[in-house]
């Protein structure tokens, strides 16, 4: 199958029912699905079960799809909606971190003790992120992480423009005053 | 102008429109205390664009054999959703062939397969109509040859 078909493409021929659609599509978002909700949930486990839940949800309701270009819009609407629900269910606003960042990086590729800083503070960022309003979270985390634009940001969170400029604008401000009471210097 | 703190993320997100942009700046050049707040979020909005996600996330292992295994390849239930809708269409076919008038036993399974008379001509349109209605279950088994070709 041909991976320069859009997502609508891809989509519509999932809706068919063809296999090698979807695992083009799988294999094209999964990493960014498991991204938003890593940093949503702070928890790799768990991460990992929604981002699976998340495709087959995709699979599921790839027949009401309505093919407009906003596929990741869609995509990040469910993704975004199992990960609300999923942290209704455990009743934890707080964060639970990954391992620090450090593991994660090719030994001796950068000075260790700007290294241990730099980790301190991703940790601390990602603790104050952890510790706003989900929607917040949410709206920051797909614009600062996932690079998309306001538009696109309100079709996923089902709201306005101007919602999402005032969940970012008061989420932004949420982590400052966080951020300034764990004594990081934004 | 008022006071601009309320538009300093959409400005930092680069989402304001031109003219709105130039007029925040504007402001900010005039005014002490939004120029503060500006910078303090800026560093804040640079330090979030910073604090990478977890390199792990993006080494993870594909979840396509686990959707897979999900979605797709369960098929054994459409399989026999497929088969119970080929069986009844069958057998409406053959009554409807025995109760229309030029057409009598016989005709069956084995004049679907193409050796059809004329007066046949009506059990395969029937056919065809209803391999196009069941777009489902024809989805699954082209998703079926296709997977084969593919070899995954």
């Amino acid at each position: 199958m041909n991976r320069d078909l859009s997502d609508d493409t891809l989509m519509a021929a999932v809706a068919r029912g063809e296999e090698a659609a979807f695992g083009l599509l799988v294999h094209r978002w999964e990493h960014q699905v498991r991204a938003f909700l890593s940093a949503m949930l702070g928890n790799r486990e768990e991460a990992e079960d929604l981002t699976q839940d998340t495709f087959v949800k995709v699979f599921a309701e790839a027949g009401r799809y309505r093919p407009a270009g906003m596929f990741r819009s869609w995509l990040m609407r469910i993704a975004g909606n199992l990960a609300r629900s999923r942290l209704r269910r455990r009743k934890i606003i707080g964060w639970l971190p990954f391992e620090p960042g450090r593991h994660d990086r090719p030994a001796g590729a950068r000075d260790p003790q700007r290294e241990l800083e730099d980790d301190q503070t991703a940790r601390a960022v990602r603790e104050a992120l952890a510790a706003l309003p989900e929607r917040q979270r949410q709206a920051l985390v797909l614009q600062r992480f996932q690079g998309m634009k306001y538009r696109e940001i309100a079709s996923a969170m089902d709201t306005t423009l101007a919602g999402v400029e005032s969940l970012i604008q008061r989420g932004l401000a949420g982590l400052r005053e966080t951020l300034e009471r764990q004594g990081v210097e934004p | 102008m008022n006071h601009v703190t309320s538009r300093l993320g959409a400005l930092l997100a680069e989402e304001l429109p031109d003219h709105e942009a130039a007029a925040v700046r504007a402001h900010l050049d005039s005014c002490p205390s939004c120029r503060a707040e500006h910078e303090r979020l800026g560093r804040t909005w640079a330090l979030l664009g910073s604090a990478e996600l977890p390199a792990a996330a993006a080494q993870a292992p594909s979840v396509w054999p686990a959707v897979r295994a999900r979605t797709v390849a369960d098929r054994s239930h459409w399989g026999w959703r497929g088969a119970s809708w080929a069986v009844a269409a069958l057998a409406g076919g053959v009554i409807l062939g025995m109760a229309l008038p030029g057409s009598g036993p016989g005709i069956g399974v084995g004049s679907a397969s193409g050796d059809l008379t004329a007066d046949d001509s009506w059990l395969e349109s029937t056919w065809l109509q209803w391999d196009r209605t069941d777009d489902l279950a024809a989805g699954w088994i082209l998703a079926g040859s296709e997977q084969s070709e593919d070899g995954s």
